[in-house]
């Protein structure tokens, strides 16, 4: 199982019993949100992939990114090589 | 955001949206837009398209709703602000029409109640097309849409258990050109993947739970064999 909020990504390992150890968190850039699962790079490891929000206090704008955590197989996922998509946002996105 | 193959190539690919998840007329006009993003394989991904939508948009789902068998991407407004769903005034779901290269193409509005929270997309009724379920928040009700036109291809098992079907060649038929394999596949929770192997080598993979493919097969007898995938409890194949 995967959580994710402001401003972490907690990671939990599940028994087949309803119980679950956290193994691993992540301290994200910026609340995120839209949290998914899927093996993008086809290596046999589920990734995630969730939405990243950048805030700029010097315009008050916020922007989003894509962001893809690599997973490594044994249940906890790359800290320092994820995929950012950046779309070519100017505009604010409205809270 | 969404995650599916939306080229056909085996690769699952992401689409990412800049939306108004707001009240209608809020934010930008300019948002609304959907980044198209290629998967090359290896953990590269690059920008593929940008579509600007036609309507608010504050969810984005993946499913094939017209048959074609390319992913197309049905969006609407479910919350605004984590708090109340928003009444569109253009009404229903809008969608846009995947057109199988990682780019949009028509666009257009699906029925539904207006105040909707929830949606899921699959074949209910057996007929190989996709339909789909609404949950309306303002009247607390459970809509069904039935797929009426659209495209049919190979229907697929019943959904009691993991299984496979190929619809398209016989067993034994022969062929003198090209040859077109029709499959399906069905599971309690819904195949994600099909694939098709012939002679015992992997040759085709479709994420969904159908396909229509060629293969150019030298002379002489060949195995053709689909397997159909759930995520949750294994693979089942025909030949």
């Amino acid at each position: 199982m995967a959580d994710i909020g402001c401003c972490s990504l907690n990671i939990y390992l599940g028994d087949g019993a309803w119980n679950f150890t956290q193994v691993q968190t992540i301290q994200l850039a910026g609340p995120s949100s839209d949290l998914q699962s899927a093996d993008v790079n086809g290596d046999g490891n589920p990734d995630l992939v969730y939405v990243r929000t950048n805030y700029d206090s010097a315009t008050d704008q916020y922007s989003g990114v894509g962001t893809i955590r690599w997973g490594r197989g044994d249940g906890t996922f790359a800290t320092s090589n994820a995929t950012y998509l950046k779309p070519n946002i100017t505009n604010p996105l409205d809270r | 955001m969404t995650v599916a193959d939306f080229n056909n190539d085996g690769r699952l690919d992401v689409a990412l949206l800049a939306g108004r998840p707001c009240h209608p007329g809020c934010g930008s006009a300019t948002l609304d837009t959907v980044w198209m993003y290629k998967n090359n394989g290896g953990g590269n991904l690059t920008l593929a398209s940008q579509t600007k939508f036609a309507q608010h948009a504050g969810t984005i789902i993946a499913a094939d709703i017209n048959g074609d068998l390319n992913q197309d991407l049905i969006y609407y407004n479910p919350f605004a602000m984590g708090i109340y769903p928003q009444l569109r005034p253009s009404g229903g779901f809008q969608y846009a029409v995947g057109l199988g290269n990682n780019t949009l193409g028509t666009q257009g509005t699906m029925p539904d109640n207006g105040w909707d929270v929830a949606a899921v997309f699959r074949d209910v009724d057996g007929d190989s097309r996709a339909d789909y379920a609404v949950i309306d928040w303002g009247s607390n009700q459970l809509g069904i849409g039935i797929q009426t036109g659209g495209y049919k291809n190979c229907p697929p098992p019943n959904s009691a258990n993991l299984a496979a079907r190929i619809c398209g060649i016989k067993d034994g038929a022969t062929v003198t050109s090209s040859v077109l394999v029709r499959a399906s596949g069905n599971s309690p929770a819904g195949v994600n993947q099909l694939q098709v192997w012939i002679d015992g080598k992997k040759r085709y993979v479709k994420w969904g739970d159908q396909l229509a493919k060629k293969f150019t097969l030298s002379s002489g007898k060949h195995r053709i064999t689909v397997t159909a995938n759930d995520k949750y409890i294994g693979w089942q194949k025909q030949s």
